[in-house]
């Protein structure tokens, strides 16, 4: 799989964007189910934790290999179109708050080892993580729809 | 004994979470930190770039290797118990240094760059 995402760059680009609407989808998941914990789905909710993390994992890693490696073309449209800000407000945020995110999906297994089904300050402090991640992860998702738009609108005004 | 046993466990599992919540409240400000410092100076962005190839991973790794590191290192004081923390205040640690994070990146690249 990374032999075909590094033969083609708009694979690493697409598998980004289907790895973060997928981790979304899955704290959304996770929200529910921890606002029903119980005995019954403690151990979906660990497992799920390890999954979102795996998930944001790879899609900031396929994100990494097409920033960093691909993404100067890009930038340069962006920068030369009308939307310039899609790049200088939208990227350079979107880049450096997702470093956050990854910070709190690495965390997130670590909390879920706690006991979430007695203890309420646990529950309390992983329903946080989760509501973090979802959050920023949605603002990152529309950010992205930004930056998208600015290369179409930079190829429109050519 | 074996609910004293599981008691036991159970704190340390949760002084996990409190050491490593600290890391990560600590790791999402030193971010924001980083992202104004590399910008105002030079010397720090082409040291980052000349770090790792791109100024970013480099930050990433920073910022990783704050957390991880951080996060062990505070599981293992207070003889492993870990910092004198309760979940609560590490909540609302988060919540504070993720929004205060996000907002100083936000304004600098929004209204300073």
């Amino acid at each position: 799989m990374a032999y075909i995402i590094t033969m083609n760059p708009t694979l690493a680009l697409m598998a980004h964007v289907l790895f973060g609407v997928l981790c979304l989808l899955i704290a959304v998941w996770l929200l529910v189910e921890t606002l029903y914990i119980s005995e019954a789905n403690i151990k979906r909710v660990r497992s799920l934790s390890k999954i979102l993390s795996l998930t944001l994992w790879i899609g900031y890693l396929s994100a990494a290999y097409f920033y960093i490696l691909h993404y100067a073309p890009d930038k340069a449209i962006i920068l030369k179109g009308p939307w310039p800000f899609a790049h200088n407000i939208f990227m350079e945020v979107k880049e450096h708050v997702v470093i956050m995110l990854l910070l709190l999906v690495s965390y997130l297994p670590i909390a879920a080892k706690s006991d979430l089904v007695q203890n309420a300050d646990a529950r309390k402090l992983f329903i946080t993580v989760l509501s973090l991640i979802a959050f920023i992860a949605f603002f990152a998702d529309g950010f992205g729809g930004v930056i998208g738009m600015g290369v179409k609108m930079g190829l429109l005004a050519k | 004994m074996q609910s004293t046993s599981q008691s036991q466990s159970s704190e340390g599992k949760s002084s996990c979470a409190i050491s490593y919540g600290i890391a990560l409240a600590v790791a999402c400000l030193l971010n924001a930190v980083l992202v104004v410092l590399k910008e105002k100076s030079p010397a720090t962005l082409a040291w980052m770039k000349h770090a790792t190839g791109h100024h970013w991973a480099t930050h990433t790794l920073f910022t990783l290797a704050i957390f991880f590191g951080l996060g062990f290192i505070l599981s293992k004081t207070n003889q492993g118990r870990g910092p004198s923390a309760d979940l609560k205040s590490v909540t609302s640690l988060i919540i504070r240094n993720v929004i205060i994070g996000a907002v100083i990146i936000f304004v600098y690249y929004a209204f300073v760059d």
